[in-house]
């Protein structure tokens, strides 16, 4: 039963491996495609029959293609509850087609970098994720699949472009998005002020746990508003622009409480960095509070170095399912608690070592 | 407008029915409306309903206000995409569109609830292969010219730079071909 679940949450995801551009603060950046097929009622309108045949042809159209051999085809009614909450938390499915029904299901490839979401709002929506500030490539890779997939004839108008089922991802139907951490300007309660000055522009920054600007763990999404009238180029450019400048401000936010408030800085680090290590109990939220700031204290150079492979990392194995699925059975809100404390106190054992009180 | 069926009673009701790419208009009077509908010739519509009900109100999965939109639609009893059964009622609460016919049914003129999202209401990203991109499509390039000239009339000039940019695009593509 949990062989599936188990499999999933161990397959790598290239984002984690904490590569590319500005890593410590953009974790990954993804670009998202949202795509029709012409010959198709739209998902929410499609009787059964015709989402099965829609899902018949792209999944017979990505296993012909030789260039997409390493991707693995998934019906979302075959995988338990267990595997669907995995891939959740990985993000290789929404919340809305982990739901399931007749022809909902997703591909996935090899180095957990694409995920086709199929017969979700739209037939298909192609994501790419990479690590760090990377969305230029990630958009380039979306668009090799999407060369791929366009053999399926997409729903496309010549003036307004890709027809999506909702009109606000009609034109390129593309959401280019990076997820950031902000420890420092949420420390500094600048993260409202950040989120309305994007609102201005046409971006949208969003809670990655919780809404709003008290997301747990300081991650927040950045995200183009609009997707037509600009190609796809400028619509990356200026969410890569923004990214770029929230990392600057995130630097010096942390460059502020570095000087300005340093012993209070250096006290919440070392208080997190031992509650990771010797807590016996702990909530999603509270890890998540202390691995932000852990990780700033880590990154700023007061707490020992960790690789952003093992903070990233750590932010999908201390999720329920990610836990629940590496169990032996179904452990119990209690047991979930303190199973997560043990993998934080094990996450963080060997760099314990080389700490030294600065 | 007079009603099309007893010429007499001016038409209230008016209901565009489309199969494929044949789009048939009716304009009724109530009456008449109420008759063909018991007959099974139009859709059985609530002709009782006050007409407010059918007036757009708050498009309520983007918090995007439609009023002024579909006026069109608001003075028509009911528009039905007869290939995804989605009516302009249903579209208006769900904000979403069933199928791609029923882009051009819901709308004649998307133009200003695109511009209302996006800011934009002309797509210059990629393009599918399969979309009319050459010369050799019939009927492109020269609708291409017309809409530029279209949009030059209307002194808008965005869109006319969007087209030119388009025109010479194709032109591009062409030369290298050949």
């Amino acid at each position: 039963m949990r062989t599936e679940a188990r499999k999933i949450a161990d397959s790598p995801l290239e984002w984690v491996s904490g590569s590319g551009d500005s890593s410590g603060i953009i974790l990954s950046s993804r670009v998202r495609l949202a795509r029709n097929l012409e010959d198709h009622i739209f998902p929410w309108r499609a009787s059964r029959e015709e989402m099965l045949a829609c899902e018949e042809r792209i999944r017979s159209r990505i296993l012909s293609e030789n260039s997409l051999r390493s991707f693995r085809v998934f019906e979302i009614d075959q995988l338990d509850p267990l595997a669907r909450g995995v891939m959740i938390e990985r993000h290789l499915i929404s919340p809305s087609l982990a739901k399931g029904g007749p022809g909902r299901g997703t591909a996935v490839d090899d180095r957990g970098i694409v995920s086709i979401l199929v017969n979700e709002e739209d037939h298909l929506r192609i994501q790419a994720f990479l690590g760090g500030l990377r969305l230029h490539e990630a958009w380039r890779v979306a668009r090799q699949i999407d060369q791929i997939l366009e053999d399926l004839v997409y729903a496309f108008d010549s003036r307004i472009g890709f027809l999506t089922t909702c009109p606000t991802n009609i034109g390129t139907g593309l959401r280019a998005s990076v997820m950031i951490h902000l420890p420092a300007l949420s420390v500094l309660r600048k993260v409202g002020k950040v989120a309305s000055d994007c609102g201005r522009i046409g971006l949208t920054v969003r809670g990655m746990f919780g809404e709003g600007s008290d997301s747990a763990g300081s991650l927040f999404q950045v995200s183009n508003q609009v997707t037509l009238g600009q190609t796809e180029e400028e619509l990356i450019e200026k969410v890569s622009g923004v990214a770029a400048g929230l990392v600057r401000q995130e630097q010096a936010a942390r460059d502020r409480l570095l000087s300005e408030k340093r012993s209070g800085l250096e006290d919440k680090a070392w208080r997190a960095w031992g509650l990771l290590r010797f807590s016996r109990n702990m909530g999603i939220r509270e890890a998540l509070e202390l691995v932000s700031l852990a990780r700033m204290g880590s990154e700023t150079g007061v707490l020992p170095k960790v690789p952003s492979s093992t903070w990233n990392l750590l932010l999908m194995d201390i999720q329920k399912a990610h836990i629940q699925a590496r169990a032996e059975s179904d452990l119990t809100p209690e047991e979930l608690d303190s199973t997560r404390s043990g993998i934080l106190r094990e996450a963080f054992g060997p760099f314990h070592q080389t700490g030294q009180l600065s | 407008m007079k009603c099309e069926r007893c010429g007499s009673r001016e038409a209230e009701v008016h209901i565009r029915h489309q199969k494929g790419k044949d789009i048939a208009d009716f304009h009724l009077c109530r009456q008449c409306a109420e008759a063909m509908a018991k007959e099974g010739l139009i859709p059985d519509i609530s002709f009782d309903l006050p007409i407010d009900s059918f007036l757009w109100g708050l498009f309520p999965a983007h918090g995007i206000n439609l009023q002024g939109y579909g006026d069109d639609q608001a003075n028509q009893a009911k528009i039905t995409c007869s290939r995804c059964g989605l009516d302009n009622e249903s579209f208006r609460k769900s904000g979403k569109y069933g199928c791609s016919d029923c882009f051009p049914l819901f709308h004649d003129n998307l133009g200003p609830l695109l511009r209302e999202i996006h800011g934009s209401e002309i797509h210059r990203g990629v393009r599918p292969k399969t979309a009319c991109l050459e010369v050799s499509c019939p009927g492109d390039f020269e609708s291409l010219r017309k809409d530029l000239r279209e949009a030059v009339e209307k002194e808008d000039y965005e869109r006319a730079a969007v087209i030119r940019d388009r025109i010479r695009e194709i032109g591009e593509t062409n030369e290298n071909r050949g």
